[in-house]
């Protein structure tokens, strides 16, 4: 699991704005407007372009590649999922940003915690 | 020589260190550290593919070394760096599908970041296979494809894109070095499922 402070504290700097800008974005542009599932599916795809832009254009070279690229996606895909759903005002998206990107690091935290180290080998 | 991959990672040269030189080596160089320890000054090493040679800070000292990139601009942009190692270091522009060297020749291979890049991995690996001696050892540090929703999902979509540009995202590695005949003896997972290292011998 990833101690070094200058990594944790990028990570979450960088899933909380992601998420928020996705939210942000999904949100002013769909914002309700298409109906629940529509907006769903749009505002996901909508998430993810933004997630994919900021990462790979800004973050990663900072921080790291998968490390930034994989929460960033998944925070990116939820928050942009939410925001085609909702018609936000600009403290909900604050809240919620910030939530969508510290709880999807976390989940993959969580996950890289069972996930690394030696595995078994199925010969 | 595969030309369209040759131009692919030339013009990739350009930016490589402002991509990668920072935040993703950074990140890595544990796992690169734990992975490149394993070379022996005694042996005969051949480390692919050498890039603009971020790696070789991470290689212990008094190694002998050959190191191949398909790329001349990655090379000549590693240049320095190269010249920096305290051991023998020889950088060459080669395809790995098409290695100058004899069969049986070298006691390990090291790579790094490789095989997500090389187009046909499975025949870049069974390369690597003639030219190691029987019970020499293979090194890899790689980043590989997922096995878990959405990952899995995510990098297959998102190979379509880097490939264009770089690597990509989606490979099935460790299959791969057992295709191409190798004994697998060591999987860890480095970040998810995602970056792994992988050691593995060619049967003696
Ligand atoms: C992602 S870079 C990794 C470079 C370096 N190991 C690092 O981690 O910084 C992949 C490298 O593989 C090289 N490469 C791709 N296909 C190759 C091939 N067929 N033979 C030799 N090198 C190849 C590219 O030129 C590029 O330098």
């Amino acid at each position: 699991m990833e101690k070094r402070l200058y990594f944790v504290l990028g990570d979450v700097l960088a899933n909380i704005i992601v998420a928020t800008v996705a939210l942000a974005v999904s949100s002013t542009l769909l914002g309700g407007n298409l109906g629940m599932l529509p907006g769903m599916l749009i505002g996901m795809f909508v998430g993810m372009l933004i997630a994919l832009i900021l990462s790979m254009g800004v973050l990663a070279p900072l921080l790291g590649i998968m490390e930034i690229m994989m929460p960033c996606m998944l925070g990116g895909m939820i928050a942009g999922m939410l925001g085609g759903m909702w018609d936000l005002s600009a403290a909900q998206i604050l809240q919620w940003g910030a939530a969508t990107g510290l709880g999807t690091l976390v989940l993959i935290y969580i996950m890289n915690a069972l996930l690394t180290g030696p595995q078994q080998l199925n010969r | 020589m595969d030309l369209i991959t040759q131009e692919k990672w030339d013009r990739a040269a350009r930016s490589f260190d402002l991509m990668s030189a920072n935040g993703p080596e950074k990140r890595w160089r544990p796992a690169k550290l734990s992975v490149f320890s394993r070379m022996r000054p005694d042996a005969r090493i051949l480390f692919l593919a050498l890039g603009t040679g971020l790696d070789i800070e991470t290689f212990p000292k008094g190694c002998n070394i050959a190191a191949i990139d398909i790329s001349p601009k990655m090379i000549e942009a590693a240049r320095e760096r190269v010249a920096g190692y305290e051991g023998t270091l020889r950088a060459e522009v080669m395809d790995v599908h098409d290695m100058s060297f004899a069969d049986n020749s070298f006691d390990q291979v090291f790579t790094s970041c490789t095989f997500c890049s090389v187009p046909r991995p499975v025949e870049g690996l069974k390369a690597l296979y003639r030219v190691l001696k029987p019970g020499g050892e293979l090194h890899m540090f790689e980043h590989t494809g997922s096995k878990i929703f959405p990952f899995n999902v995510m990098m297959t979509q998102m190979s379509r894109l880097a490939s264009r540009f770089g690597p990509e995202l989606d490979r099935d590695t460790v299959a791969n070095v057992r295709a191409a005949g190798f004994e697998v003896t060591e999987v860890n997972h480095v970040f998810l499922d995602t970056v792994k290292t992988i050691h593995a011998v060619k049967p003696a």
